[in-house]
């Protein structure tokens, strides 16, 4: 039964190929789904199994993203099980949140990586969930280590800084 | 991969994300860089923003201590963004807060002149209304509300839109009256009047309640309430202190005897069938109490019975109920939210603010001998656009 279930393999940016389930990942990823989709004529009727370009990608954070989906997508997946205590705590509002917490507790360019990979693979929940992750490193940082965090260059002139703290200063 | 490239592109899904309950933290996004203001300054963003996140935050709850020495400010802030009620904003430090909906607040000054005024902290419009004078009136409440009741306003965004007063009396003989005064017209209209069977002459300040098309007051500290029908211009009187009692759940014994208690840490807040329903609390456990036709003559005016239908587990996060205040006068459930499901609960030094859905605690002020509190929700992103004027 196992063995019928059909693969492909995604090769990253760098050159690596990983295999995934071809069910799993069509339910998580439209872009992929959409590849599968149009490869599949020419190989109705072959064996040989499918190996799909990822040129955005690289291996670390595409491995990363497979991992996310095998969680995610994959219903034969063990999840929420009641001592899955790795994955699932009481309270939890949804039995992977702990996982998800875990997920994205990685450094700014790896998250921002994710942020990009999510995207141009078009996987909704975890573009949600990235997202949610770099706008949460917002909250705690003043503007220069926000700055500093995600590289952006300071565009206002001196004046227009000192205008806008006045008319913001109850926010600060 | 270009960092900044894809921040570029990207930075408005990640904005969108920032969570809206420290309003500080849009702000200082928008110093960030000028793109960054660009986006956050964009009408279109922050309906988009708005849509998103659907619940506006709390920003704080005011109360009606004034006469205390020790000044509590009457707006007591939840986040960190300096206080949207100065002071002296109402130009009267004598002033009672009725009632905080749809982003405004109702209050009545006494001085300089006797007044209610109806003030959207957000953007500061202030609208100074006549009393209504009815004979011997002697205590009063009142509600405030965006004027589109229908599903055409989504409440997240209607400051300076057209709203509506309900100013309630209850005379010294007690009858009760209503009247509605409309910013369109500028007017009060004709007040609409009740003498019930029973003695209600006490308005509770407890925040009123609007549901389907219906405001509800807490009267007599909870032992009834009172009715207002829109549509229909009526008042009613709905009795609730004949049939509650609090089963514990451990010991399945009954263990209030007296209902005023119970009425005591009680709010009006929105049943799950969409109707009127009560919240108490009580051994930490909250319970849900909702109306029932008693009879089978299924009209508005047949006598409908409160059961109880839902309970929580006990909240382990809450400090344990204290079974003899320390403030006789005071209540422990003291606000309801009602667009946000939270609760206030006053107890053990702190106000405690409980979602009802999540059962989510969080600590949130000091504990006062508050009879109630008004929570203030509201987006607030203020200050952006007039920086985009400047700037872009």
């Amino acid at each position: 039964m196992a063995s019928e279930k059909k693969v492909v393999f995604l090769r990253s940016s760098d050159g690596e190929a990983f295999e995934v389930s071809e069910e799993v990942i069509s339910a998580a990823s439209v872009t992929i789904k959409g590849m599968i989709d149009e490869e599949s004529p020419s190989r109705a009727d072959t064996a040989a199994t499918t190996t799909l370009a990822i040129p955005n990608v690289t291996a670390a954070t595409l491995s990363r993203v497979l991992h996310y989906v095998n969680k995610h997508f994959d219903a034969a997946a063990v999840v929420g099980r009641p001592d899955d205590y790795i994955f699932c705590a009481p309270g939890d509002e949804h039995p992977l949140a702990r996982f998800d917490d875990d997920f994205v507790d990685v450094d700014n360019d790896t998250l921002i990586d994710l942020v990009h990979a999510a995207e141009y693979l078009h996987i909704k929940k975890l573009f949600d969930l990235t997202c949610k992750a770099v706008a949460d490193k917002l909250k705690g940082r003043t503007i220069d280590q926000i700055r500093e965090t995600f590289g952006i260059v300071n565009d206002y002139t001196v004046e227009e800084e000192v205008e806008v703290y006045r008319e913001n200063s109850w926010a600060f | 991969m270009e960092l900044v490239e894809l921040l570029e592109e990207l930075v408005e899904e990640i904005l969108l994300r920032i969570p809206p309950d420290e309003p500080a933290y849009l702000i200082r996004a928008t110093l960030v860089c000028k793109s960054w203001l660009r986006i956050l300054s964009d009408r279109d963003f922050l309906g988009r923003y708005r849509a998103f996140h659907r619940t506006p935050p709390l920003l704080g709850y005011f109360h009606n201590l004034y006469s205390r020495p020790g000044q509590i400010p009457r707006f007591v802030r939840t986040t960190s963004a300096a206080s949207l009620f100065p002071e002296q904003v109402l130009g009267s430090s004598c002033w009672w807060a009725l009632d905080c909906r749809h982003g405004r607040v109702l209050t009545r000054t006494y001085e300089p002149a006797d007044r209610l005024v109806v003030f959207d902290p957000v953007t500061g419009d202030q609208h100074h209304l006549s009393v209504p004078t009815y004979p011997d009136n002697h205590l009063y409440t009142g509600a405030v509300l965006c004027a589109a009741m229908d599903a055409s306003c989504d409440h997240l965004n209607c400051h300076g839109g057209p709203f509506i007063v309900v100013f309630v009396g209850v005379s010294i003989d007690d009858d009760i009256r209503a009247s509605v005064y409309s910013s369109e017209t500028q007017t009060w209209g004709a007040s609409t009047s009740l003498h019930p069977n029973r003695h209600h002459s006490i308005v509770d300040s407890r925040q009123s309640l609007l549901v389907g098309g219906m405001l509800y007051f807490t009267l007599s500290h909870g032992k009834s309430i009172l009715r207002y029908e829109f549509g229909a211009h009526r008042l009613s009187v709905i009795d609730v202190d004949t049939c509650l009692s609090v089963i514990d759940v451990d010991t399945c014994l009954s263990v209030i005897d007296t209902p005023g208690v119970l009425l005591d840490n009680m709010v009006i807040a929105k049943a799950d069938d969409g109707g009127l329903g009560l919240i108490t609390v009580w051994n930490n456990r909250v319970y849900f109490w909702m109306q029932q036709q008693a009879g089978t003559n299924d009209s508005d005016d047949s006598p409908r019975r409160w059961v109880r239908h839902r309970v929580t587990e006990q909240i382990n996060t809450l400090p344990p109920q204290h079974y003899r205040s320390y403030y006789p006068c005071s209540r422990e459930v003291i606000g309801f939210a009602e667009d946000n499901d939270i609760i206030f609960i006053n107890r053990d030094e702190r106000v405690f603010m409980l979602d009802i859905k999540s059962m989510h605690v969080r600590k949130i002020g000091e504990r006062q001998p508050y009879r109630t509190i008004l929570p203030y929700v509201s987006f607030y992103t203020a200050g952006t656009f007039s920086l985009c004027l400047l700037f872009l």
